[in-house]
């Protein structure tokens, strides 16, 4: 087995290189190139056997990769797996490696085909790492993704995992503009799939789903099994919110029990009115800023701090001195004394 | 994927069904998501096959229609949905959902004024970005 370090995603990461038998490995069911197979399925249960059906069909060149592949009598770049307990879930090398189970069933006796040359990553690895080895190796490889599935891929990454276009254009080499574009296409598709109201002005607007998908809170509180997308659709074709900012100060509604029941009961406005009782940074702006002032400061780096210490930052000193000073007086001036 | 215009449509129109509840019981041609299962070929309703059929938990028939750029251009799917939008199967009238390419959708709603059927509420149509399709 070799150790190899590399950097990926900017990660310096180490890998191994080694020989993994074809049974010990798992099809990865989130493969964009499967997706809209997947997508499309009759029916929820999805198998093995089905990834296996999917990554023959859905591929135009599968017959002639197979033929390559036999013919030169295994690959020459490693597939890429992740370890998952006593097995391996094959991150890139999907599709050859149902081609290995393939010509090892033809190949009864011959041993080159029960196992396959595969780059093992470490057993904690970022999903960023992921992400950048599916592109790497697939948006621009000798078998790239169809229009559908590349689409479903950049608004996933941009929806669900928050990279921005400037990340995409970096990791694809694609231009903004086709970015968007495809992220577009594949928004404007998955809008017709959401729940919709009869009248108009209820119908549910995608900006609003589209935050929804973006807040790591909310997407918390989904996996948590504490609100559901149905349920937030629900809330928006009900009318609940006024505009796409409402759906970034949701988790906060969500989390207090009682500003949920206002929300369920009445609408966001009068959640945050109920959450204003316990938290004014729910509607003011200003006692928004101080929360983050106060977070900040509290969190601020050891070295920042030792330099202000140190006299290296005295405008900083000088920032601090003021916020303390205004503070004071404003007390004062309540009749509060800390 | 499937390579063909149609067959892509019409996998996402089946999605379109499945994600209003109906369950599909019958598929016409060599559907790319039946990962090789058997599924029935869908009956005749009144002149016309449907591409696909599913059924709600109310017991409403839903009907899924691909249509391709040269489909739309001809006249008689507009009579096919006629058919479709109008008849009542199961004591409810069916729902139809039909897929088109988003640039053909003028001409696909031009064609549903013409014939009296813009703005039936029982057909849903279904706008693929082109974008998404391959050629």
């Amino acid at each position: 087995m070799e150790k190899i370090s590399v950097n990926l995603d900017g990660i310096p990461t180490e890998i191994k290189r080694t020989k993994i038998p074809l049974k010990q490995l798992i099809l990865d069911i989130e493969n964009p190139r499967i997706q809209y197979f997947l997508d499309t399925r009759l029916n929820d249960n999805v198998t093995q056997e089905k990834i296996k059906f999917a990554l023959a069909e859905g591929n135009d060149q599968y017959e002639k990769l197979k033929e390559h592949i036999e013919r030169n009598g295994g690959i020459y770049d490693p597939i890429w797996v992740a370890p998952q307990k006593d097995h391996f879930v094959v991150i890139e090398g999907n599709t050859r490696s149902f081609i290995y189970e393939e010509l090892s069933e033809k190949y009864v006796n011959d041993g080159k085909w029960k196992s396959i040359d595969a780059y093992v990553m470490p057993h904690k690895i970022d999903r960023s790492v992921i992400n950048f080895i599916r592109l790497e190796k697939h948006l621009f490889g000798p078998t790239p993704w169809d229009a559908y599935e590349k689409a479903r891929e950049l608004y996933r990454l941009h929806t669900n995992e928050d990279y921005s276009l400037k990340r995409l254009e970096q990791l694809t080499k694609l231009k903004a503009g086709d970015i968007r574009n495809n992220i577009q296409a594949y928004m404007d598709m998955e809008e017709q799939y959401l729940p919709k109201y009869n009248k108009p002005s209820e119908r549910l607007k995608f900006s609003y789903f589209v935050e929804f998908r973006k807040n790591k809170d909310l997407k918390r509180l989904v996996k948590e099994g504490k609100l559901s997308l149905l349920e937030f659709c629900d809330w928006v074709g009900e009318g609940k919110f006024r505009r796409g900012e409402d759906i970034r100060k949701l988790s906060h509604v969500l989390k207090d029990e009682q500003s949920r029941q206002a929300l369920i009961d009445d609408n966001f406005q009068a959640a945050l009115d109920q959450l204003e009782q316990k938290n004014p940074a729910a509607k003011s702006k200003l006692f928004e800023k101080i929360e983050d002032v106060a977070e900040g400061l509290e969190g601020l780096p050891f070295g920042e701090l030792n330099e202000i210490k140190t006299g290296l930052q005295p405008a900083k000193l000088d920032a601090l001195k003021k916020l303390h000073y205004v503070v004071k007086n404003l007390l004062k001036d309540i009749g509060t004394t800390t | 994927m499937a390579g063909n215009r149609h067959q892509f449509i019409l996998g996402l129109v089946i999605k379109k069904m499945r994600e209003g509840g109906a369950t599909i019981s019958a598929v016409d041609g060599a559907y790319a998501g039946l990962f090789g299962e058997k599924i029935p070929l869908p009956p005749t309703i009144l002149r016309h096959r449907p591409d696909a059929v599913g059924v709600k938990q109310d017991g409403r028939i839903c009907i899924g229609e691909a249509k391709t750029e040269s489909d739309i251009a001809n006249n008689r799917i507009y009579e096919q949905l006629h058919d479709f939008a109008t008849i009542e199967l199961n004591g409810k009238i069916c729902e139809v959902i039909v897929g088109i390419p988003k640039s053909s959708e003028d001409v696909f709603n031009r064609s549903l004024k013409r014939v009296g059927l813009q703005g039936n509420d029982n057909i849903h149509v279904l706008c693929v970005p082109d974008e998404l399709i391959n050629d």
